[in-house]
């Protein structure tokens, strides 16, 4: 019964003061919310991971070797106990140029058991020709599915030494359980980042050795990635592993080796070969050089020739001209001769016939003469005796024919000569009219022929036959005295003849004479035989005319004759000469043929030479540059041999690194931030939860102190004292316990939830949040919480309980006023009005109270720094790194550095009006070192150190003193130097990629948040490396371009052969305000969280406040206090202790801040230090905010308080 | 001319649940200015009913309240906190001192708020507290505390002095010296003071006594020649 009425009661009690009952409840839940929720928080973003990586069978462990693996690597590994899976993976990084910018891409192979891809759009790669790509990637670079992809080898090596293809399909858009994380790793090719992955099927790889083995540890699955339990198993199989390593690295060695060894001796072999190539290649050149030479020269002397056939063919043409016209001449000549000699034949042949007639004339005439002769004869007969008598006469006659003898005897041997000859040519004369053998003077020919003479003989006896002939000549002969005898001896006689005629002339003018002389009878005689003489003797004339014209025909004969014979002889030359002519013009003509054929020979040949010249020139050209090239590039090769050659002796027996997933970066890193929300979430969640225990603490003990007068009824009543306790107890614990539940309940669901929402801006591989109850959360956030209430319960009533139920019953002597310590300060006190010190002293007056206050603003006011602090932190990365440190707005990566084309940029950018300046820089990436700290830096060499400042601001964050770049020393950044623990004066180990080692001094430290940097003089690069650095960068800062402007600018740079990719300082902004908008979720759930928990402490404290002080409140109402007044006198001390918790908030705040940022920071960023005096702001207005709020409500409240209250007596 | 206050036909009703009790049912009465009234009448009559009705601290249900030619029964909450600050001087049974404030600050709370106060160290003086004006009210007795809860009072330079049973947790001397300074108040300052009690043997003090029954006036005398406070015993 009486238990039931205790149940009844403890109900009433609730029902009584739902609020306070609802205020516990809510605190615990908050608290146990807040703190087991930001605590699971932690664990649920490795499940949510390991979730990812269980999901995609994410390999436990790779093992990768410099020397790559074969299949019997991998069976060897997959042989192993505990080892689940094994499997070979190919990968190579290659370059892929995008529209504006170059990517650098890292390839995998796919696999369909190990590492799967979670595929958003599209398939997985089937065929060599597809592939998967980055989502990441495809968003950045604009990529779609079925878009092609070409890449190219970033390094000197054929890309076709790694793939088998070089252009992709993307069939497909995804993630990997690798990248979880938007970072994409590191690169040995390209600018040294990788952009995105691309998943490819493993036969687009020629490789022939998997690159990785990547394993699965059996049943590793079952536990959580991160978890110790996990990196046991994990451990296990890698210490497995570990024992098969050196055989299988020596297998693989020696395997290599002579691999290697004979690729390097076929290597030497081509070399020598294609050195050799390059020599025979000179020499055939040079061969060819010679043949032209040569073939120039034969060509000249072809010419020459020709030139000089020409001039021969003109003299010979010439000559032939000549002997042409010569022989033209002389055929007219000979024509002429012959025409002539025709002309002299016919003149000959009228002649003859003239001679013929005048012959038969005389023959006529003789006849005649003969018959007057005759008649004379008969006569003479007569006068016979009358010539008797002139005997004596004709003596002296005789002997004037002796005289005359004497004087003709030579005209007599001459003319029987010529009578000879005029005999024998009669005849031939006449055989040959006979004949017409005139035109034939062949048969002329053999007239000097002793035949011809023989004829004659021959001939002589026919005149003999015609006497009518020959006795023209002769009949003179024989005159009248003598006819007998001369026809006797003709030919003698004719010798004679002419003789006989002389003496005859001589004897007939004497017979004249005589016969003048004798008788005149005789005169008639006489003068007929003058007449007769006369005939006679004009008969003898004439047949002497004739016998000389026949000489004359005969000589003529005779001659044309010879002249025919001539020209015969002529002709027989003309025809000969003009055989020789023809056969020289035919000569000629062939020659001229010849020439002219020799010539357009030349001609062609000619063209030819200048081609062959040509094609020579062209060909040595081709031929130096492709020497020069080749020459480089055996060089190249040589070198590139001699470094394999020197790889190859310095190969030592590959290791085989077996890494874990701590070794995959993104994995790496997601475990890392989970661990720092972890690190907030000890913090944090623990302020809440303190206030929410404090909190219900007070709640119970003032609710405890107001039931008193119960209690005191109770015991006095003869209640134990447990159960009365119990009640207050129970009713902690009820409240807490709903409260704890749901908090946890809520919480654990919730918040985890946000922040790996909050995360999955950075991390967008995970997929989902996996956010289940963490038992050990759960039930110790629970077990603290009812714990906590049901103790304050315990303790508040046993301080009650001890005390006699009489003085229980009286109501408790209010707490004294006491004088406060700012009353001793005078100065301040004083300017107080009532009021404020009546506030004051209220404040002190309930310290727990005041303290509790204080606690929740300072808290709430330390949560909203610290949100606004974490964005400015990271917003001055933004703000400072690019609006105060970095003052230039583009970079130019040059991609040579070639002479020509930097100046030609340069020029252009000097010119360009949207260039305000640029400076030329060398950077680098390198590794900095100290003892065991390594960190990736960026070496900067300015070309002109003073010009340095325009473009980077380099000063002491603390001070902002400037600093400038010293010639014997570096400038890092502050990150840096906080990491390898340097300060300026120490020296630093800078290491290249060729791994070659230098110690520099550091001059100065830099303010710098994003990446590091090490900053050097030219001078100092000289002396720590020697030499002028190549200037590989060009910082450009640009007059105020809109961003459309300033896109237009960064493609008009990339149009500039120089240029290999451009990079404006506006993406680096824009991605870290994409980092913002992650940050706002933080911030707004710590807003949120500050808000909640400075209402609840504020309402708390406050009602409870206002319970305890209703009498002397509604005093003061009755005094003439307006609500208003009431409210003020309440809220002032109230405002106190808000100002009062600012200021503790804020170096709660600051601190807190400094803890989270240092907590939250990556290596690769200094975010900043200091809070914005704006957030401090805003953090104040909005603590304050929430108190007002919080006092709007005690305002209402205060006003409801019934001034009636004032007159009854104190409880 | 009318009295300076006037209470005209005054009934408050408080609804408790289904029953409407009548606190006050049609009280008349009128004060003159520099009366000393007291009223008595035993518990649940309705004399402090009237009292927080004449106070301000409530308003009556019907009827009208003049104080001064000012009717207040017609008043809001606000008038009323401006009538309670300007015009009244509240003394409680319990004093209800601010107890985190010396006795002058207490005195001081008061001054802060109304229009033409007096000096808080001679009013102070006045009531024979000027060596314990710095003290906690927990540092004063009862009696101390009464005369800082009618400094305080008296401070305002009200127009009207109410007192709700101030001897009520006081012994008897002290109470006496109380209702000695209150009448000397009355006297000197010519102040209208109001004394609720239920103490009869005060009547003889008082320039007008009001009696009171049952939410009535049952009866009102006025004392021509009123007795000075020492000489009363009970």
């Amino acid at each position: 019964m009486n238990s039931n009425m205790l149940v009844v009661d403890f109900f009433m009690e609730i029902r009584k003061n739902v609020t306070r009952f609802l205020s516990l409840l809510l605190i615990v839940a908050l608290g146990v919310a807040f703190y087991s929720g930001i605590r699971a928080a932690e664990p649920d973003m490795q499940l949510s991971a390991d979730a990812l990586y269980d999901d995609s069978r994410f390999m436990d462990i790779r093992i990768v070797s410099t020397l790559g693996f074969t299949s019997e690597d991998v069976l060897a590994v997959q042989d192993l106990k505990g080892v689940e899976a094994a499997e070979g993976f190919y990968s190579a990084d290659v370059l892929c140029d995008g529209e504006e910018e170059q990517f650098v891409l890292h390839l995998m192979s796919g696999s369909e058991t190990m590492n799967q891809c979670t595929v958003s759009e599209g398939r997985l790669p089937e065929r060599p020709s597809e592939c998967l790509i980055d989502e990441l990637l495809a968003e950045r670079a604009g990529f779609k599915v079925g878009d092609k992809l070409t890449v190219s080898s970033g390094t000197g090596d054929d890309i076709m030494d790694t793939l088998n293809v070089k252009e992709y399909t993307i069939v497909g858009i995804g993630g990997h359980p690798s990248y979880i994380s938007r970072e994409r790793g590191t690169s040995a090719v390209g600018d040294g980042s990788v952009d995105g992955f691309v998943i490819l099927d493993p036969m687009a790889f020629s490789l022939t050795a998997y690159t990785e083995i990547d394993v699965l540890v059996d049943r590793a699955d079952m536990l959580t990635s991160f978890s110790s339990e996990y990196e046991d198993a994990v451990q296990v199989v890698a210490d497995r592993i570990e024992e098969i390593q050196e055989t299988r690295s020596t297998l693989r060695y020696d395997s290599v080796k002579e691999t290697a060894e004979a690729e390097l001796t076929k290597a030497e072999t081509d070399l020598v070969a294609a050195e050799q190539e390059l020599t025979d290649s000179r020499t055939r050149l040079e061969q060819a050089e010679a043949e032209l030479a040569q073939a120039k020269a034969e060509i000249e002397l072809k010419i020459q020739e020709v030139m000089s056939g020409h001039t021969t063919i003109a003299e010979q043409e010439a000559a032939l001209a000549e002997s042409t016209t010569k022989l033209a001449q002389a055929k007219a000549e000979l024509d002429a001769t012959m025409l002539d000699l025709s002309a002299k034949q016919q003149q000959l042949n009228v002649g003859k016939a003239q001679l013929d007639a005048s012959r038969a004339e005389l023959t006529d005439a003789y006849s005649e003469w003969t018959d007057q002769n005759n008649e004379i004869v008969s006569r003479w007969n007569m006068l016979e005796q009358a010539e008797a008598k002139l005997q004596e006469q004709r003596e002296t006659l005789e002997s004037k024919k002796a005289q005359l003898e004497e004087l003709l005897g030579q005209q007599v041997s001459i003319h029987v000569e010529q009578a000879v000859y005029a005999s024998s040519a009669e005849g031939v004369v006449s055989q040959s009219s006979t004949d017409g053998a005139a035109e034939n003077p062949g048969n002329v020919e053999p007239t000097g022929d002793p035949g011809f003479a023989t004829e004659i003989p021959q001939a002589t006896p026919e005149p003999t036959e015609g006497p009518t002939s020959s006795p023209v000549e002769s009949e003179p002969a024989p005159t009248p005295t003598e006819p007998v005898g001369t026809d006797d001896t003709q030919p003698p006689s004719q010798v004679d003849t002419a003789q006989l005629e002389q003496e005859i002339a001589q004897l007939e003018s004497d017979i004249a004479s005589r016969e003048s002389e004798l008788s005149a009878q005789r005169s008639q005689l006489e003068e007929a035989t003058n007449a007769l003489n006369s005939t006679k003797s004009q008969l003898d004339q004439l047949n002497a005319q004739l016998e000389n014209e026949v000489a004359l025909y005969n000589a003529s004969v005779q001659e044309l004759s010879l002249a025919s014979a001539q020209l015969v002889l002529g002709e027989a030359e003309y025809n000969k000469q003009k055989a020789t002519l023809d056969a020289g013009l035919q000569a000629l003509n062939v020659a001229k043929q010849a020439l002219e054929n020799g010539q357009t020979t030349i001609s062609d040949s000619q063209l030819q030479i200048a081609g062959a010249e040509q094609e020579l020139l062209q060909g040595k050209q081709n031929y130096e540059a492709a020497v020069q090239e080749s020459e480089q590039k055996l060089k190249d090769a040589r070198e590139e041999l001699n470094d394999k050659k020197r790889e190859v002796a310095k190969m030592s027996v590959p290791k085989w690194y077996i890494l874990d997933r701590s070794y995959t970066e993104s994995c790496e890193g997601f475990r890392q931030d989970s661990e720092r929300v972890g690190a907030i979430g000890t913090v944090f969640p623990l302020i809440f939860f303190i206030v929410a225990a404090l909190v219900s603490l007070t709640t119970i003990t003032r609710m405890v102190e107001e039931q008193r007068t119960q209690i005191g009824t109770m015991k006095a009543l003869g209640f134990e004292k447990h159960v009365i306790a119990g009640k207050y107890i129970c009713y902690a614990i009820a409240a807490s316990l709903i409260g704890g539940v749901l908090g946890l309940v809520l919480g654990q669901l919730i918040l985890p939830r946000v922040i790996i929402n909050a995360y999955k801006i950075l991390y967008t591989g995970i997929p989902k949040a996996i956010t289940p109850l963490n038992f050990w959360y759960s039930i110790s956030s629970l077990v603290v919480a009812v714990a906590c209430t049901a103790v304050a319960a315990f303790f508040a009533c046993y301080r009650e309980l001890r005390a006699v139920p009489a003085e229980l019953i009286r109501p408790v002597a209010p707490k004294n006023g006491r004088r406060v310590m700012l009353e001793r300060v005078p100065l301040i006190w004083k300017h107080l009005n009532f009021s404020q010190k009546a506030a004051v002293r209220n404040m002190f007056r309930y310290k727990k109270r005041f303290f509790m206050t204080l606690f929740g603003i300072a808290g709430c006011m330390g949560l909203l720094l610290v949100g606004f602090g974490v964005r400015d932190s990271v917003m001055s990365v933004a703000d400072k790194q690019f609006g105060e440190l970095t003052d230039y707005t583009a970079s130019l990566t040059l991609e040579t550095t070639d002479l020509a084309p930097v100046r030609t940029l340069e020029s252009a950018l000097e010119q360009d009006e949207r260039v305000e300046n640029h400076l030329s820089v060398y950077s680098a990436a390198l590794s900095a070192e100290l003892e065991n700290s390594e960190e990736s830096v960026y070496l900067v060499v300015p070309e002109n150190g003073e010009a340095l400042s325009d473009y980077i601001t380099l000063r002491n964050r603390r001070g902002g003193k400037s600093l400038k770049l010293e010639d014997d020393g570096v400038i890092i950044s502050e990150k840096l130097s906080a990491i390898l623990g340097v300060k300026a004066g120490d020296l630093i180990t800078l290491v290249d990629n060729d791994n070659y080692h230098v110690e520099v001094k550091v001059s100065g430290i830099t303010e710098n948040y994003f990446q590091h940097y090490v900053y050097m003089s030219p001078a100092y690069y000289d002396t720590i490396y020697g030499g002028e650095p190549d200037y590989n960068t060009i910082y450009v800062k640009n007059s105020s371009l809109d961003e459309e402007e300033m896109q237009e600018f960064l493609t008009d740079c990339n149009e500039y052969e120089a240029v290999g990719s451009v990079t404006d300082i506006q993406n680096y902004i824009d991605s870290i305000h994409d980092m913002l908008k992650s940050m706002n979720m933080v911030v707004v759930v710590l807003i949120v969280s500050a808000g909640l928990l400075a209402f609840v402490v504020l309402y708390n404290l406050n009602n409870i406040a206002i319970t305890e002080r209703r009498r002397e409140l509604a005093s003061l109402k009755v005094l003439g206090f307006y609500d208003r007044d009431v409210t003020v006198y309440v809220l002032r001390e109230n405002f106190m202790m808000v100002c009062i918790g600012i200021l503790g908030g804020i170096v709660v705040g600051v601190i807190l801040h400094q803890f989270v940022i240092r907590t939250v920071e990556v290596d690769m960023m200094m975010f900043g230090r200091s809070i914005y005096w704006q957030s401090y702001l805003f953090s104040i207005l909005l603590t304050i905010v929430f108190a007002v709020a919080v006092n709007i409500i005690m305002h209402w409240k205060l006003k409801k308080i019934d001034m009636v209250e004032s007159l009854k007596s104190v409880e | 001319m009318s009295a300076f206050v006037e209470v005209r036909d005054v009934t408050k009703v408080y609804h408790m649940g289904e029953v409407d009790i009548h606190a006050v049912d049609g009280m008349d009465f009128e004060i003159e200015q520099g009366e000393f009234v007291v009223v008595v009448g035993p518990s649940g009559a309705g004399k402090t009913t009237i009292l927080n009705i004449l106070g301000g601290m409530d308003s009556c249900t019907s009827g009208s309240v003049i104080i001064d030619e000012t009717d207040i029964s017609a008043f809001d909450e606000h008038q009323l906190a401006g009538y309670r600050r300007d015009d009244i001087g509240f003394v409680f049974q319990f004093y209800n001192l601010i107890g985190n404030l010396t006795a002058l600050e207490n005195v001081e709370l008061a001054l802060q708020i109304c229009k033409d106060p007096l000096d808080a160290v001679e009013i102070m003086r006045e009531v024979g507290l000027e060596e314990r004006m710095d003290n906690f009210p927990a540092q004063l007795s009862g009696g101390e505390q009464q005369r800082v809860a009618i400094a305080r009072a008296l401070a305002k330079n009200p127009k009207l002095l109410l007192c709700d049973e101030p001897t009520g947790a006081l012994d008897y001397q002290t109470g006496k010296s109380i209702l000695k300074l209150l009448q000397d108040t009355c006297r000197e300052k010519n102040k209208t003071v109001i004394v609720i009690t239920h103490n009869q043997a005060l009547t003889p003090m008082a320039d007008r006594v009001i009696h009171v029954k049952n939410g009535r006036v049952s009866e009102m005398t006025v004392n021509r020649n009123p007795v000075s406070i020492e000489s009363i015993e009970w």
